[in-house]
């Protein structure tokens, strides 16, 4: 009886064991993720981040109109893509309407850190602009982030760097999502 | 044989005279431009003197009714009608069209020989809570939108005039210009982006209406201030002060703007002239020569000053008076020869800046339009003239902060930066703007003085000097951030308009541009004053 009680103690003890393991790993796992795993452009999470505040369904896209110089802006709904960042399909969204952009100039992912969204663009993307087009184009992503996204912050980013510029206007660092509604 | 050889003679010369009265009616045939549209009129309108006529039978093209009563026209538009002479030419009726539209409030003229043109004029604008309503002489196409930055409401009024002799009653808080040659912009400011609730459609009585938002003198119709006269307080070595007393509530909005005769406005958005007192007379100072109370181009009533010299001004209102600084800008009391100006060819190297590719394939660059234009002012301005460095001299970029930055380690007293731009649709936009940083007022000087001579010689469009908190508020453009001296970017031309691109290209229109920077370089230095 003793002997038998002795052996139902050990194999509970390493049940214990193997038990706290898997558990402690599992922890970790959620925490850091697989070790040497790093997002690129190519991988970053296009899925819905936890900081969108619409459902995917909707996506908001600005529309920007030429009327005799001026721009006049406007948004228009479209049917969000699964498995898409709704910012990534306004963003596209906007950048195919506008004929500023070369056509392969895409936005091809964006990645969230805090308040702060990361736009990966297309190389093509990253070049300069007229002055006025510029700031078409910065107003138009700027908004695309704002209405689909809660996102404080944003940066731009190809191929894995800043882009400086598209112009005129300084984009490295973090830009506020709302510098043109801001007074 | 004789009979034979002049029958076709005779037919022909009978077919000519039947013909003249035909012919002479065909050649006094005019165009009519009528507000927002050219109407097809049958039979047409012609000219005799300096008048045009409209054919009876044509005046419902413009929305008129035409009745003859023996030797006299009546014509009719919506309340008004007018009895005008009869007048018959090639057998048709017609009544004098100059003389109809003058009538009715509207604004007609001779655009060219054979062109004429009836405009509406304003008559009335009224402002009240979420509400404006419009009412012009003639109707007109509206075009009603919103703009942010600051957030505001804008009816385009295609098919107007702003006569100075027959300016609109206005209630409220509101401003108005000639936008184009045929349109009026008429816009509320407001204190959050609208949203539209009603737009109006042609008419002559317009009314747009939206939500969320106040005008910012407040609700309902602001009430007007009385500016009682123009007063010289005070003036010292590069500092004069004007005090202006008024009655009323505190104005809000109160802006300067330079026309091109170097003469600066202080525009009084929503003041009322003192009776019929003509506010302001010649004043004893270094540097005006002339304040006065008067409309300004853009429609509203400001003070008008004329300088002896480009300065800078700034309005500060109390709860009794408006308090104008006239102050001599930074540097502008250096002999040219003594300063020293950087010259920034936009772009460069990889950075292309805008392009433009023709159909037989050339593209056209941005940073090749602008560096000859540099080089020249940079030519220009060396010597014995001045000390004069290029940012760059060749095709590379010297990246964005370092243009700048060299600038300011050479303790340079100007920076000029030479850009051309580029707008979302083709052919849509045209002309120059120069832009200053924020609120800067050096730069917004040397932005005006080199805008207007640009004005004076590019024969396009010249849209004037503007802050670049205009196109990112708060933070405006990197070059001109960074620069510590007055410091301005040049938008010469647009490189994807026809017109533009086609002056871009040639050596002597770059030429004329740069001899403009130049000059207005030398006018904010009071070489030229």
């Amino acid at each position: 009886m003793s002997t038998r009680r002795r052996g139902g103690t050990a194999w509970k003890g390493a049940l214990l064991l193997v038990l706290t393991l898997i558990t402690a790993g599992l922890v970790l796992y959620v925490k850091y993720g697989l070790p040497g795993w790093k997002p690129t452009p190519e991988s970053v999470n296009t899925q819905q981040p936890a900081t969108t505040s619409k459902p995917p369904l909707q996506v908001t896209v600005p529309v920007a109109k030429a009327n005799e110089g001026t721009i006049e802006w406007s948004t228009t709904t479209v049917q969000g893509i699964e498995g898409e960042d709704p910012v990534v399909t306004a963003v596209n969204a906007f950048l195919a309407s506008t004929s500023i952009v070369p056509e392969q100039a895409r936005l091809l992912g964006v990645s969230y850190e805090g308040g702060v969204i990361d736009l990966h663009f297309s190389p093509e993307f990253a070049a300069t602009y007229g002055t006025d087009d510029e700031n078409t184009l910065l107003r138009g992503i700027f908004r695309a982030v704002q209405e689909n996204s809660n996102a404080k912050a944003i940066r731009f980013l190809a191929g894995e760097k800043q882009i400086e510029t598209l112009g005129g206007y300084d984009l490295t660092g973090e830009q506020p999502a709302d510098l043109f509604s801001r007074k | 044989m004789t009979f034979e050889a002049k029958g076709p003679l005779t037919v022909c010369a009978v077919a000519a005279l039947a013909a003249l009265p035909a012919w002479l009616s065909a050649a006094d045939a005019v165009h009519v431009r009528f507000t927002f549209y050219e109407p097809s009129l049958s039979p047409a309108a012609v000219r005799i003197g300096d008048e045009c006529f409209l054919a009876v039978e044509a005046a419902s093209r413009l929305g008129w009714s035409a009745t003859q009563r023996g030797d006299r026209v009546i014509v009719r538009d919506a309340a008004i009608e007018t009895t005008l002479p009869l007048r018959r030419v090639g057998g048709t009726a017609y009544a004098s069209l100059s003389k109809a539209a003058e009538a009715f409030g509207a604004h007609a003229s001779w655009k060219d020989d054979r062109t004429f043109e009836v405009l509406a004029t304003v008559k009335g604008i009224k402002v009240e809570q979420g509400r404006i309503a419009v009412e012009t002489s003639l109707p007109v196409q509206p075009n009603t939108f919103v703009l942010d930055t600051p957030p505001r409401l804008v009816m385009d009024l295609r098919g107007a005039v702003l006569v100075p002799s027959k300016p609109p009653k206005v209630e409220g808080a509101v401003r108005f210009s000639q936008f184009q040659p045929d349109t009026v912009r008429v816009v509320v400011d407001l204190s959050a982006p609208p949203r539209l609730a009603a737009k109006p459609s042609t008419s002559r009585s317009l009314v747009a209406s939206w939500s969320s938002a106040s005008p910012v003198a407040g609700a309902g119709p602001a009430p007007p201030i009385r500016v009682k006269s123009v007063e010289l307080a005070a003036e010292t070595d590069g500092e004069t002060i004007l005090r202006i007393p008024y009655q009323g509530p505190r104005p809000t909005r109160i802006t300067t703007a330079r026309d091109g005769n170097g003469v600066v406005w202080v525009r009084l958005p929503n003041a009322q002239r003192e009776e019929a007192d003509d506010v302001g007379a010649a004043l004893s100072s270094t540097v005006l020569t002339s304040a006065s109370l008067e409309r300004t181009p853009w429609g509203d009533l400001g003070v008008r000053l004329e300088m002896r010299r480009p300065m800078g001004v700034t309005v500060s209102p109390t709860e009794t008076e408006l308090v104008v600084r006239i102050v001599r800008p930074k540097n502008s009391s250096l002999a040219l020869s003594s300063a020293t100006l950087f010259v920034d060819a936009g772009h460069g190297g990889k950075d292309a800046g805008t392009q433009f590719a023709l159909p037989d394939g050339t593209v056209v660059r941005e940073k090749e339009i602008v560096l000859p234009i540099a080089q020249m002012v940079s030519q220009m301005l060396s010597g014995e003239r001045a000390t004069a460095v290029l940012t760059r001299d060749g095709d590379f970029d010297p990246g964005l902060y370092a243009r700048a930055e060299m600038a300011n380690s050479s303790s340079a007293h100007f920076f000029l930066s030479i850009h051309a731009n580029s707008n979302k649709v083709v052919d849509s936009m045209s002309g120059t703007f120069v832009y200053y940083h924020g609120d800067d007022m050096d730069s917004k000087v040397l932005a005006e003085c080199i805008a207007a001579e640009i004005g004076k010689v590019s024969g396009l469009p010249n849209h004037g000097a503007r802050s670049d908190y205009t196109l990112y508020p708060n933070k405006g453009l990197a070059v001109l951030r960074t620069a510590n001296m007055p410091a301005v970017l040049i938008e010469v031309a647009y490189v994807n308009h026809a017109k533009d691109r086609q002056l871009l290209v040639q050596p002597e229109f770059r030429k004329r541009i740069a001899e403009a920077i130049v000059k207005g370089v030398e006018v904010y230095l009071g070489v030229d004053t």
